[in-house]
């Protein structure tokens, strides 16, 4: 299926609703604690948040009114299925992380992706596992880091 | 004087030296696979420089910068195509020539010109930085959330071409900044109650994830590992040597790109894409070999390889002496720097007087090691261009994720990078620059403290953003770079 997407309305639409998300988060995830002399520590994000609320609107407006119009994509989503995978995969790899030797996990990662992408040259599975060991030797004997 | 003969043991030592050859191979091979970058190879090989001292770390990294702002125009003259943007003036003559069946000549010039572009920079970093960042000693917490806002909004207009979703960015940048402790309040802000969010989002997970995994990423979206195969026409490498006549026609030309990369380099954003563009289209109008430009000969090349080179060096003057970086590969460069405990600014030169000049000297002597190593390892650069896409990003997601853990081994800081790398991948999707949100995540401590500092001195009063001297300056400037970089692209597209 394709579909063209203007990424610049696309992009204002997203930064403002995550705009507005943030701004009625921060009572809720900042103390208050401004003083008569320091403006306190929820001033600034609200700031921050403001404004990039009025951008994106602004943004918007100068796309409706055709001031300008935006960068455009057509997209097929069968195209992005193996970044979608690969993007599963290396939150998988994380995870695991938690209970193997992160290296490991890297490279069993790593050599799945290699699956994803069909690829039947063993040199390139080999690569990785070189990698992996090169790099677990440089972590563990050269920067002494513990697993 | 006598400080830079004081630290030259520093720089003129093993660990360093093979830092230099090291960073520039690395460099050299990102800058010369089409697609990969010089920034790229700086955000993969950080955080393993942790276990280095600062001179070495930094030196071992700008050696990367370097090489990979040279790396661009190995493919661009064997192969035709411009391994990074900064090199696609180089093609023009640099592959005809090739074709002629001068790829060594090509070579060995640009790199020569490289080198001397690069050093000149190098110097004129070296000399310049002191004196402008003892100047800025006179900067208060106005000038400096002014000076912050003023980097922001110009590398978001620069890099991204949309003025407003660049800021938007930025904005979001320096709003990710602010979880964890609130220094001055010690309030704790995003933080719900975890402790790994108490001291906020490290950097180098950052930086990985939006210069490195986003591009992982990227690399699947190409059905078939193979692909790269067709990047088979290469040109062979020549044996022909350069004579004294060939350095003798050069010289205007390698002058002339050296000045305009390293004006353009000491302006914040612009970039050497930029630099080697001007300096191309100048041999246009003042070399004596003009009519011939674009047919192959070496004028047209080096003149664009001084340019590009000769930004590495200025670049780094406003990074250093304000904070604020130039381009991509200066923005790693910042986060590099503060990584390593040496925070830009004015007292940096103050406090770090014997690293920073070992750094600074380092960087004169990693560019005459490009040189070297390209001589001698040219013909095995030409071979990673072939190598698939497929080998390339496995591998690299690998050195990803160990060198996120690496950093200060903690799992979560794996995890940040995985999560903001997929996100970077959307958003680079969306169009949306990436620089100056990874400017926004570093500047956003600075400018938030010294915009609530500025309240404090003013009771409040915002007007003291907009009436001392150099606050406005600073807005003139802001105003001016951002008119006068519409003019540079429009120079750079011609």
């Amino acid at each position: 299926m394709k579909k063209t997407i203007n990424t610049t309305a696309v992009s204002a639409v997203l930064f403002l609703l995550l705009s507005i998300v943030l701004w009625f988060a921060i009572p809720y995830c900042i103390e208050d604690a401004a003083s008569a002399t320091d403006i306190g520590p929820r001033a600034f994000p609200r700031l921050m948040c403001g404004a990039m609320a009025v951008l994106c609107v602004l943004q918007l407006i100068l796309l409706a009114i055709g001031v300008q119009k935006g960068k455009t994509i057509t997209i097929q989503f069968s195209d992005y299925a193996q970044v979608i995978l690969a993007m599963v995969l290396a939150v998988a790899a994380v995870l695991c992380a938690k209970f193997i030797n992160i290296v490991a996990a890297a490279v069993i990662c790593a050599l799945l992706f290699l699956a994803v992408l069909r690829s039947k040259d063993w040199r390139y599975y080999a690569a990785v596992i070189i990698t992996g060991i090169l790099l677990f030797t440089l972590m563990r004997f050269v920067m002494k880091i513990r697993f | 004087m006598e400080q830079i003969l004081e630290v030259l043991p520093l720089v003129f030592n093993v660990q360093t030296i093979i830092g230099m050859f090291f960073g520039n191979i690395v460099g050299l091979l990102f800058g010369a696979i089409p697609g990969f970058t010089g920034v790229m190879a700086i955000a993969i090989l950080l955080p393993f420089t942790f276990a280095l001292d600062p001179a070495t770390g930094i030196v071992t990294l700008f050696s990367c910068f370097a090489g990979g702002c040279f790396g661009g125009s190995i493919s661009a003259i064997l192969i035709g195509t411009p391994g990074a943007p900064e090199a696609a003036a180089t093609v023009r003559d640099g592959y005809p020539l090739a074709l002629k069946g001068e790829s060594y000549k090509a070579l060995s010039m640009a790199v020569f010109a490289s080198c001397v572009g690069g050093t000149v920079s190098a110097v004129l970093l070296m000399f310049l930085a002191p004196v402008i960042a003892d100047w800025t000693l006179n900067f208060a917490p106005p000038e400096y959330f002014v000076l912050g806002i003023f980097g922001i909004s110009v590398i978001a207009g620069l890099n991204s071409g949309n003025l407003i979703m660049g800021i938007v960015a930025g904005l979001l940048g320096i709003f990710l900044s602010m979880v964890g402790m609130d220094a001055q309040s010690g309030v704790q802000r995003f933080t719900f109650g975890s402790l790994r969010l108490y001291s906020g989002f490290n950097l180098t997970p950052i930086i990985l994830s939006f210069f490195a995994l986003n591009r992982i990423f990227i690399g699947f979206e190409h059905k078939h590992p193979e692909n790269s195969k067709e990047k088979g026409q290469a040109v062979v490498l020549s044996k022909e040597k350069l004579s004294l006549k060939d350095y003798k026609d050069c010289s205007g030309a390698i002058c002339r790109g050296t000045i305009v990369g390293s004006i353009i380099g000491a302006i914040p954003a612009a970039g050497a894409a930029i630099a080697a563009f001007i300096s191309y289209n100048i041999e246009k109008t003042f070399s004596k070999k003009r009519d011939l430009l674009g047919t192959g000969i070496l004028e047209g090349v080096v003149a664009p390889e001084a340019a590009n080179n000769a930004v590495t060096g200025t670049s780094l003057i406003p990074l250093l002496t304000l904070g604020i970086p130039g381009s991509g590969g200066a923005s790693a460069m910042l986060g590099a720097f503060m990584m390593h405990g040496l925070a830009p600014g004015p007292f940096l030169f103050r406090d770090n007087g014997a690293t920073m000049y070992a750094i600074m000297i380092g960087f004169i002597v990693t560019n005459i090691i490009l040189l070297l190593v390209v001589r001698f390892l040219s013909k095995g650069f030409i071979h990673i261009t072939r190598v698939p896409e497929a080998a390339l990003i496995t591998v690299l997601f690998v050195i990803c994720l160990v060198g996120a853990y690496s950093n200060s081994t903690s799992w979560f800081d794996v995890m940040v990078t995985v999560i903001v790398g997929i996100a970077a991948y959307f958003l680079s999707k969306l169009n949306v620059p990436t620089v100056p949100f990874i400017l926004g995540f570093i500047l956003g401590p600075t400018i938030e403290s010294n915009f609530r500092k500025a309240l404090i001195m003013s009771n409040n009063d915002l007007s003291i953003f907009v009436t001392r001297p150099i606050c406005i300056v600073l807005i003139i400037l802001t105003i001016v770079m951002l008119v006068g970089a519409k003019f540079m692209n429009r120079a750079g597209a011609k």
